[in-house]
């Protein structure tokens, strides 16, 4: 019964500070609370230095604060990872551009590895 | 990465005739946390005044189960407004439960809650967020304030929460 993350936690942080639409527009520097609504409401996605910005003011990572984007992102490049994986593997190469490969695949090996030890 | 299970979101409403409290809880493993509270207001007691308000939050929230209160009463149309509710859930799939206010008189009554005001001091207590809008203890002669319809809506998503913890 369980759902995914939503796509962001903006609007329970805001709530959790008791500051207003109006008040957190004024800290970041926009002219009224719309776009912070927007934003809330998922209706418009905030460009990096906005994000960095609630980041900043909620002292709250981006990756928490986008939970579902987030993860959304994550699978999509995860999906992107096992396909290069895929590519490389079925590459059969000689000399400097085979040892590339044998790079490229080691760390992606290495990187599964980290990012499990991350999620234990 | 392994696939985490995702969070159980439950939204309750506690339907009143010209207004009603919600709360968004997320639930991951056993912690449930606040997510949004708050009073939406309407002119009138039909349903159609009621469903844009609730479809809105419904679509914000995209919860897995809904909480009303198992009581209502035809005076004040809380039949009608309910109806309302549980069809706007049905669109979506989203599952609608009631929970009697039995449950959550038992359920606070654990804790030595005996009235409306001593749970509402137990959910500001349980989610020091709300603290600020716990309303002084009412007087014989007064009003009920209207911010403890959202204590009535967190205390019926907390029985919930408890009555499916314990079977």
């Amino acid at each position: 019964m369980t759902g995914p993350k939503l796509a962001n936690y903006l609007k329970t942080h805001r709530k959790k500070s008791g500051l207003s639409q109006r008040e957190v527009a004024a800290v970041l520097g926009f002219k009224d609370g719309g776009l912070i609504s927007r934003h809330e409401r998922s209706r418009h996605v905030p460009p990096l230095r906005h994000a960095l910005a609630y980041e900043a003011l909620f002292c709250v990572p981006v990756s928490i604060l986008f939970g579902g984007l987030h993860e959304t992102v994550q699978a999509d490049v995860e999906a992107a990872l096992e396909e290069l994986k895929r590519h490389l593997q079925s590459k059969s190469g000689k000399g400097p551009l085979a040892s590339l490969t044998a790079l490229k695949l080691e760390w992606l090996t290495v990187r599964r590895r980290g990012d499990e030890g991350l999620n234990e | 990465m392994k696939p985490g299970r995702g969070p159980l979101r439950v939204v309750a409403f506690d339907l009143r005739a010209k207004r009603f409290g919600f709360v968004a809880l997320e639930r991951v493993e056993s912690a449930a946390r606040l997510l949004d509270w708050g009073i939406r207001g309407f002119r009138n007691l039909r349903a159609s005044a009621v469903r844009p308000r609730i479809a809105q939050l419904l679509d914000m929230y995209q919860p897995s189960i809904v909480v009303l209160s198992g009581r209502s009463s035809h005076r004040t149309g809380g039949r009608t407004l309910r109806s309302g509710v549980e069809e706007e859930c049905a669109k979506r799939r989203i599952h609608v439960r009631l929970v009697d206010h039995r449950v959550v008189k038992e359920h606070f009554g654990k804790d030595g809650c005996k009235n409306k005001h001593d749970i509402a001091t137990a959910i500001s207590r349980r989610f020091p967020d709300l603290a600020w809008k716990l309303p002084a203890r009412r007087r014989l002669w007064q009003t009920e304030a209207c911010q403890m319809t959202i204590f009535d809506a967190a205390a019926l998503a907390l029985a919930w929460h408890c009555a499916r913890d314990h079977g």
